[in-house]
């Protein structure tokens, strides 16, 4: 029942931090917010899941209540988490609630609705996150996307609008497709299954209960509901070239939903391509490995030299995410466990590190209301502290040992490059670690040119060390990026332990 | 007993003469007037069969379709009126606002 | 196993708390936490020095300490300390040149009232620390990853006055060069991973045993892209080597070391004596044995040293820095070692490793020590003269500079001319690369007797050139002490391996390394690595024969460059000789225009890619997106005007299709059949 209280408290949390008056709004979502963070942490800690929820493994918290008939479907109240989602949960609730923080400053109307807004997408997102019933997943799914258009519309940036309604509408068309495609499974399984619960739906598709449908064979039908889920996916993760409401979304949001939006709405996408499209049918992700390896390393390349060109700090940290969330994907069809644990680790990885340099950028924008590399130089000499975190920031984007974002790369090179789904697969993977060389080209610019260099700004502000509330969540993801970064195996351990069924489906070993 | 063609040919006289006010004329109350015939055609056709099978359930609901249609008029006499009051006519080609 | 090698973790731990306590309570301790820092190095110095006397005592240390990443049906991944006889001799040569440096910035940052001296010391600690790491790594992973945070901490000291315009930079290019060539080792370690399965450097699964074995037929091993073994460990030791061109400031990726002057004088000396240039060659000299196994590998590494040599030391020759001549020097000198690693002189590069870290530590300081009494003017045209004002100062550059230019019987002459020696018997053993290797390196030699005494002769010598000149500042102890001992060291260093002496007097056993190195896991030590070499050796007159030739030959061309220096510079007021070059001489000041075509990849080639590229994504494939919701919006926007408001119009289009749809009804169902 724990997650449903997890849900239930971040719902009412919200309520509340709704009819609040303003001024007492954000401190009082702060501390509403701790609630789910002790509730994740304690899940964590009592955490004794073996195996993937999917394929048959013990899953952790599960409820599983039938709720609702629908023709031949029984619809199931089930959540649960396995190691996959557990870090994802923990992630959700800590980061929402930094995010919370460092929404103080900059947030200076209508309070009471930003921060009952943020709470809503938390328990959306823990509600993605652990519903295990595809019925319930959808609504959770979709309904992360409303506080997120409001979040941007009302609070953005002057093209606030258009950037809104860009989201919205990419993110939405591209869900209707992913759910042809996975209803068109659903159909074809016909009679062997009585109930959307997705691992219901695993294990028949493992069995071979796939028939035919609409004139397909069950093979086309695999390979059509692969592509259609996958395009779904893709726009969420972004994979490149479906990526570009990214920057925009990340350009018009203020920090804290930046924060939110790239630490975790991203892991939606990669998050379900994980358990759908790689779980559900692994045959056919490796018959379109070329494609897919393909797709990673454009990602990876074209997001980086992307960045390259950005005069935008957050345009820059924007196009890095596309590259970043590249190696997801190429992590993900390699089909290894270093290659699947990698991708799933560098999901937490990157919601803290690509987390801590928005809020970087947040907290220098907060001070010099701009953001444009061009208008400013030395800052470091005047924001000492912002700085120092912001390298340190940028050097774990880089992936600098010993952070996170370097294990879960180097985990993810290694599974990919030892990964048997295609011979090329070491080229591939070479060509995406250059990857590294271009985020490490325009990150040391970026820096040299805004943080280094004899102090100068081209505006009216007097540019002073940003607040205590500003600086302390940044300092607690830098904390914690160098913990995972020190011992990956706080949740490495869980997500191999739930990444190997997947393996063991095509025989990978 | 009258042949029941004779009552459809009568009730689709009414309708078409409904249809007809309806696509020429302008002035809301003749609007009303046509949509009353098209109903009162109905009508005649739910008598006609009610006679035609010995049963009463046809005219029964006449009576409810004469209430509805009395209540319909006074809503649209309202309608009529505002129309009036806003646009100083009774013409529906006038009243464009609510488009695109 | 017991005793003091158990310690070993601590020698890189302590540096770490010291930078820990520098970042966190520096600015409240006196001296800015350069005492904990040089407590922590001075720590770390004696058990160094203790585990350098169990290791020849024949102890050795090789434990897993840590599980990084558990592998679940998959490898672990860990950290664990190795310590032989090349890592405890690193060691050494680390902790004291890193204590000395502490002691050393003393002088020349808190004397002459530098701000942000917390963060320098803990930079060095962290420095320090990342360095001894990297030397103690028992697997290639955690090798990469601490030589990684050697990097990290080279971006950090080089900017250090991030308040100028030229440090940030030089800190970014420093980074950059080096990450480049880290790309290709990370690729490397990738691949040793997937090939062996394991990345240890000894033990059971050690991967150079386990090349070794599998190119003798024993076992096989994953290889890829459906390459032969030897092809395949061939493209591996190239990916490694990457990383080590790019650390170790090997042609083309040497670029970042001249600018990383920009830094402080004493991290100057701390990069290029012990830690961050070292490791590229210490990394070649720790995974030997797989290096051994492939020819073509050790060819080119040998040409690339030697090419280095030959090319950064005529580089240094117009130099007016006194700091871009030793940076120069610096390259120069990591080309020798290249070039005796590919030729298959281990030990002489080894050897030649640790006399140069004391003598270029020594000459870094020694210019500190010059740039402090010329209030940081580093031009050596305003010096002149400063032999009679510093003399400590004076004598101890001399030394290092003997050393350097590879006179007997300084340091420097012992190692250089081993490197030298075991080029050319192999070479002359069958192989034109070696000796084409063997001839730039030689080369160099005159150059490297050149340029060091035209340094000396500039800076110390002749009448001063400028007020400042004239009346130096004066130096502390804490200057003078570390100079004192790395002159000492320069001076006498080289008599620990003595091989010409012994081949050509016969006195047996004064080779006192190549007797340490030997004694080592098997797989590790020197005699294995011999046994291994693709070489055979020839000689002209019988071995002690071609000792004392290749011995005079470099000693004669090391006098000769310095003889030209005396003629040329020391003089009262000496002149710009090298003007007579010409537009050589602007190529060479121009560094051969190697700065221009990277940065013009870098900003002429890669920029404008990605500004087209930012053009296409904004315009094509934004452009779809944005066009497809244009077409919606202007189909909508026609489609709307049926909308007219007209009650009348609705009407009829109610009637139509109500019409229609009959019509549609009946023809499908036959109707009007």
């Amino acid at each position: 029942m724990i997650i449903e209280a997890l849900i239930a408290v971040t719902f009412l949390a919200a309520l509340v931090t709704f009819v609040l008056p303003n001024r007492y709004a954000g401190k009082a979502a702060f501390a509403l917010s701790l609630a789910p963070v002790v509730g994740s942490l304690y899940m964590w800690q009592q955490y004794d899941a073996s195996g993937n929820a999917l394929l048959g493994g013990n899953i952790a918290f599960e409820t599983d209540v039938a709720w609702l008939q629908l023709g031949q479907y029984d619809i199931h109240w089930m959540v649960g988490v396995d190691g996959i989602s557990m870090p994802l949960v923990v992630l959700t609730t800590i980061l929402t609630t930094l995010a919370i923080v460092s929404a103080w400053t900059p947030i200076s109307e209508r309070q009471s609705q930003f921060f009952g807004l943020m709470l809503l997408m938390e328990a959306n997102l823990l509600g993605v996150f652990t519903a295990l019933d595809f019925f319930v997943w959808f609504i959770f799914w979709e309904a992360v996307l409303l506080p997120m258009y409001f979040l941007i519309g009302v609070w953005g940036g002057p093209r606030r609008k258009y950037a809104a309604i860009k989201f919205f509408v990419y993110t939405n068309i591209a869900s209707l497709v992913m759910f042809i495609g996975f209803i068109s499974l659903v159909f074809g399984l016909g009679d062997s299954i009585s109930s959307f619960r997705l691992p219901e739906i695993a294990q028949a598709l493992q069995a071979g209960q796939l028939g035919s449908f609409a004139g397909l064979s069950a093979g086309a039908l695999a390979s059509v509901a692969f592509v259609a889920m996958f395009f779904g996916f893709a726009v969420k993760v972004p994979v490149a070239p479906l990526h570009t409401w990214l920057p925009d979304a990340h350009v018009e949001a203020p920090t804290p939903v930046s924060v939110m939006l790239a630490g975790v709405l991203l892991k939606m996408g990669t998050y379900a391509l994980l358990r759908f499209n790689f779980t559900m049918l692994p045959e056919t992700a490796r018959a379109f490995a070329l494609p897919i390896a393909l797709l990673a390393v454009a990602s990876v390349i074209y997001g980086a030299l992307l960045a390259l060109a950005q005069q935008d700090l957050k345009r820059i940290v924007a196009y890095s995410s596309v590259s970043s969330m590249g190696y997801v994907i190429l992590g993900l069809i390699a089909y290894t466990t270093y290659g699947v644990g990698g991708a799933t680790f560098q999901m937490v990885a990157h919601g803290l590190i690509s987390g801590l340099m928005f809020m970087a950028v947040g907290v220098i924008y907060n001070t010099t209301h701009t953001r444009m590399v061009s208008d400013m130089s030395g800052i470091a000499d005047r924001m000492p502290v912002t700085a120092g975190i912001f390298v340190a920031g940028a050097f774990g984007y880089m992936g600098l040992p010993l952070m996170a974002g370097f294990a879960a790369e180097f985990f993810i090179f290694k599974g990919a490059f030892e990964s048997t789904v295609m011979e090329a697969m070491p080229l591939f993977t070479g060509a995406a670690m250059f990857g590294i060389v271009i985020v490490a080209g325009y990150l040391l610019f970026a820096m040299q040119r805004t943080l280094f260099g004899p102090f100068r700004f081209d505006g009216d502000y007097d540019i002073t060390e940003a607040p205590f509330h500003d600086v302390a969540p940044l300092a607690v993801l830098l904390l914690l990026t160098i913990v995972l970064g020190v011992s990956p195996d706080i949740f490495f351990t869980m997500i191999q332990d739930a990444v190997n069924p997947i393996l063991e489906l095509g025989g990978a070993f | 007993m009258v042949p029941p063609q004779y009552y459809l040919l009568l009730s689709a006289a009414v309708f078409c003469i409904g249809i007809f006010g309806l696509l020429t004329r302008r002035n809301a109350l003749l609007f009303l007037m046509s949509v009353e015939l098209m109903l009162n055609a109905a009508n005649i056709n739910l008598v006609a069969f009610s006679l035609y099978w010995g049963n009463v359930t046809g005219q029964t609901f006449t009576l409810f379709t004469l209430a509805l249609a009395a209540a319909e008029v006074a809503v649209g006499i309202g309608i009529i009126l505002v129309l009036y009051r806003n646009f100083d006519d009774v013409d529906v080609t006038n009243a464009t606002t609510m488009r695109w | 196993m017991a005793g003091i090698l158990d310690f070993a973790p601590a020698i890189v731990l302590l540096p770490f708390l010291s930078f820990l306590i520098a970042l966190g309570a520096g600015r409240y301790m006196p001296k800015g936490g350069a005492l904990a820092g040089i407590g922590a190095t001075a720590g770390s110095f004696v058990l160094s020095i203790a585990t350098f006397f169990a290791v020849s005592g024949g102890q050795t240390y090789n434990q897993t300490i840590y599980t990084w990443a558990e592998g679940l049906d998959a490898i672990n991944l860990t950290f664990g300390l190795l310590i032989d006889p090349l890592s405890s001799m690193m060691l050494v040569i680390v902790t004291l040149v890193a204590l000395l440096v502490h002691i050393f910035s003393l002088g020349y940052m808190n004397d002459e009232g530098e701000t942000g001296l917390p963060r320098y010391y803990a930079g060095l600690g962290l420095f320090t620390a990342s360095m001894l790491g990297f030397v103690v790594a028992d697997n290639l992973l955690m090798a990469f990853m601490f030589f990684e945070l050697v990097g990290l901490c080279s971006y950090l000291l080089i900017g250090f006055h991030f308040r100028q315009d030229g440090p940030p930079s030089a800190a970014k290019k420093a980074f950059l060069v080096t990450r480049f060539g880290d790309y290709f080792f990370l690729i490397g370690v990738v691949a040793v991973f997937a090939t062996f399965g394991s990345a240890a450097f000894a033990g059971p699964d050690a991967f150079p045993v386990l090349a070794e074995e599998a190119l003798n037929g024993e076992h096989s091993v994953n290889t890829f892209l459906g390459m032969g073994e030897q092809a395949w460990f061939t493209v591996v030791g190239l990916l490694v080597l990457g990383g080590v061109v790019g650390k170790s400031a090997q042609f083309p990726l040497h670029t970042w070391l001249p600018d990383a002057m920009e830094g402080p004088t004493p991290v100057s000396a701390l990069i290029h004596a012990a830690t961050m240039v070292a490791a590229g060659v210490y990394l070649v000299a720790r995974m030997y044995g797989f290096y051994v196994l492939t020819p073509t590998t050790l060819a080119i590494i040998a040409l690339i040293g030697g090419f280095t040599a030959l090319f950064a030391a005529t580089m240094g020759v117009v130099k007016k820095e006194i700091k871009q001549v030793l940076a120069y020097s610096t390259i120069s000198q990591y080309g020798y070692m290249m070039l005796g690693l590919g030729a298959g002189g281990y030990v002489a590069a080894t050897f030649h490793l640790m006399t140069h870290a004391f003598f270029k530590a020594l000459l870094f300081l020694g210019a500190g020590s010059v740039i402090i009494a010329m209030h940081h003017n580093e031009n050596m045209w305003d010096m002149g003269g400063l032999k009679d004002k510093m003399p400590v100062t004076y004598y101890a550059f001399l030394s290092g500079s003997l050393a350097l230019a590879g006179i007997v019987p300084f340091a420097g002459f012992w190692s250089k001319d081993e490197v030298l020696y075991e080029t050319l018997i192999h070479g002359l053993g069958g192989s034109p690369i070696l000796l084409a290797a063997y001839a730039m390196g030689l080369l160099a030699v005159f150059f490297t007797g050149f340029y060091t005494f035209r340094m000396v002769f500039l800076t110390f010598h002749g009448e001063p050139r400028s007020g400042t000149a004239r009346d130096p500042h004066g130096v502390r102890w804490n200057v003078k002490g570390p100079l004192a001992v790395l002159g000492v060291l320069a001076a006498t260093t080289g008599l620990v391996n003595m091989v010409p002496v012994e081949k050509l007097f016969g006195i047996k056993g004064i080779d006192f390394l190549h007797q340490f190195l030997d004694g080592s896991f098997s797989s590790l030590n020197a005699h294995h690595y011999a046994e291994l070499i693709p070489y055979s050796s020839g000689y002209i007159g019988g071995e002690a024969g071609t000792v004392a030739i290749g011995a005079a030959v470099s000693l004669g061309f090391a006098l000769g460059g310095a003889a030209l220096a005396h003629v040329l510079y020391n003089v009262p007021e000496p002149v710009e000789h090298t003007d007579k070059l010409g537009s050589i001489k602007t190529v060479l000041y121009n560094n051969y225009y190697q700065d221009e075509y990277q940065v013009w990849i870098a900003t002429g080639v890669v920029q404008p890619i990605s500004r087209v590229l930012d053009k296409f994504d904004q315009g094509i494939v934004d452009g779809v997106v944005n066009g497809i919701s244009s077409v919606s919006l202007f189909a909508g926007g026609r489609v709307k005007r049926i909308q007219t408001g007209v009650v009348s119009n609705y009407a009829a289009l109610l009637t139509l299709g109500l019409t229609a749809l009959l019509l549609g009804l009946g023809l499908l169902g036959g109707w009007f059949a």
